[in-house]
């Protein structure tokens, strides 16, 4: 097995400011498949495409934002290595029980310098995508409901201290740089690219001025022609757009930056590279920002670097 | 959340009012519009905004720019707003992080989450808005942009 270690994203717990029209939201617009509610009133969906129980809980807040990020790693002795490896590391951890939240195992939960909360858990229960695991067909409706995201698939978190969020993904967990944004003296780091696997990212940061914030979540779509569909869907039910539709520079996405009801960024997106460890990473002078965005308009959004939940 | 019909949250501040975001889009959006003027302050920029939308979006259609545009969902406090005077309704929550009960009493709001009900006159305070109206939107505004922000 080649991937080891930190296997992906494993889910995303947002707070949202009025939970029904949420769940509305990310049910019938984005097209997530609502996968239960917990005693604490939390909401939890998947992409249509994802085996595991799920990749996104919601739950009613008084302001929004991101709660934390969690990522599956390999088995439960990578868990307790990683856990070994932070604490030595400097990191503070904590156990988060089996079944605090659904159908998931133990949770190590840790808090990196730019503010967020971070886990890392081995287990999910596998519930499939409802395609079997014996001659599958390749999709079925739940593919075509909505914009309809095959899967979660990383997250651009914001905060003051971004090389020490960098710095414990690399150093501990394993994530090797894809690209990054360089401020004028040519080494600040304005926002970067890391991936643990062969994405050209799985969590992303940008340096922004308030710690634990949310810049956007992702879910990613098979083509552009889908990313052309959810901009429609988008504005057939008036989702506020942010960005796009437009293609990356950096990492070379076609993409939409849009909000949920409640001012929470996400993404639908596709394409891209193929990144290995080996490869150089790349970068974009802060001047080039602007076509590093939106390489079709090569023009700034000042959203970007201004706008967080 | 109270639930009440638009024509009982019209007293502007301090009511405590909220409509939901279905009475807006319900009932309302049939009817024939009605339209009152918007004065940004900072700006100077005035503008015809129809009382059944929120102000964000009003001002954003016509091309006003003098109120940034965020989130438009209540949770990024970018489009934050004082009223200095005039009526307007909330019609949805927002992120009680940037706008506290002394803010709702004294009508700091976020344009995204309020309608006009009459004639307003409006600051923006949100945290981009001087900003933005002193940054030219070239790259090296940007620049200066973040440098403001490290």
């Amino acid at each position: 097995m080649a991937i080891t270690g930190v296997l992906r994203p494993g889910h995303a717990q947002l707070r949202v400011l009025n939970l029904e029209e949420d769940v509305k939201f990310y049910r019938d617009v984005l097209g997530l498949v609502e996968m239960g509610r917990d005693s604490y009133g939390r909401v939890y969906f998947k992409g249509w495409d994802e085996r595991d129980h799920h990749s996104l809980v919601i739950r009613q807040a008084d302001r929004a934002g991101i709660d934390l990020f969690a990522f599956k790693v390999d088995g439960v002795a990578t868990l307790d290595k990683l856990e070994g490896d932070l604490n030595a590391y400097g990191v503070e951890t904590k156990r988060i029980p089996a079944g605090e939240m659904l159908n998931t195992g133990e949770r190590v939960s840790f808090v990196i310098p730019n503010g967020h909360t971070i886990e890392l858990y081995a287990e999910k229960k596998d519930v499939g995508n409802g395609l079997g695991y014996m001659n599958p067909e390749p999709w079925n409706a739940a593919a075509e409901k909505g914009i309809a995201p095959t899967r979660m698939d990383h997250a651009l978190l914001g905060g003051v201290d971004l090389d020490g969020a960098r710095d414990i993904f690399v150093n501990v967990l394993g994530f090797y740089l894809v690209e990054e944004v360089v401020a004028e003296d040519g080494k600040t780091q304005i926002a970067v690219w890391l991936s643990c696997s062969t994405k050209t990212h799985d969590i992303a940061f940008v340096r922004a001025p308030e710690d634990g914030k949310l810049h956007h979540v992702s879910y990613w779509l098979e083509t552009w022609e889908k990313v052309l569909r959810a901009a429609d869907i988008m504005s057939m039910n008036r989702v506020p757009v942010d960005i796009g539709p437009t293609r990356h520079g950096i990492t070379r996405g076609a993409t939409i930056y849009a909000f949920d009801r409640s001012g929470n960024r996400f993404e639908t997106f596709s394409g891209g590279y193929i990144a290995y460890p080996d490869m150089h990473p790349l970068t974009w002078p802060i001047d080039h920002l602007p076509e590093g965005l939106d390489f079709a308009q090569r023009k700034l959004h000042e959203t970007f670097l201004t706008v967080f939940s | 959340m109270p639930n009440l019909p638009a024509e009982n949250t019209q007293r502007a501040r301090g009511d405590g009012m909220e409509t939901t975001h279905s009475e807006m889009t319900s009932g309302q959006a049939d009817c024939v519009p009605s339209f009152v003027t918007v004065f940004i302050a900072n700006s100077g920029e005035t503008g015809r905004c129809r009382t059944d939308e929120s102000l964000l979006e009003g001002l954003r259609r016509l091309g006003k720019r003098g109120v940034p545009v965020g989130c438009r969902g209540g949770g990024c406090s970018v489009c934050k707003v004082e009223v200095v005077s005039g009526r307007y309704a909330r019609f949805r929550p927002m992120s009680r992080e940037y706008v506290n009960d002394r803010d709702l009493a004294e009508g700091r709001v976020l344009a995204c989450c309020i309608r006009p009900v009459s004639a307003l006159e409006v600051r923006a305070i949100g945290r981009m808005g001087d900003r933005l109206a002193a940054t030219d939107k070239t790259t090296t505004g940007a620049t200066r942009l973040i440098a403001e922000e490290r």
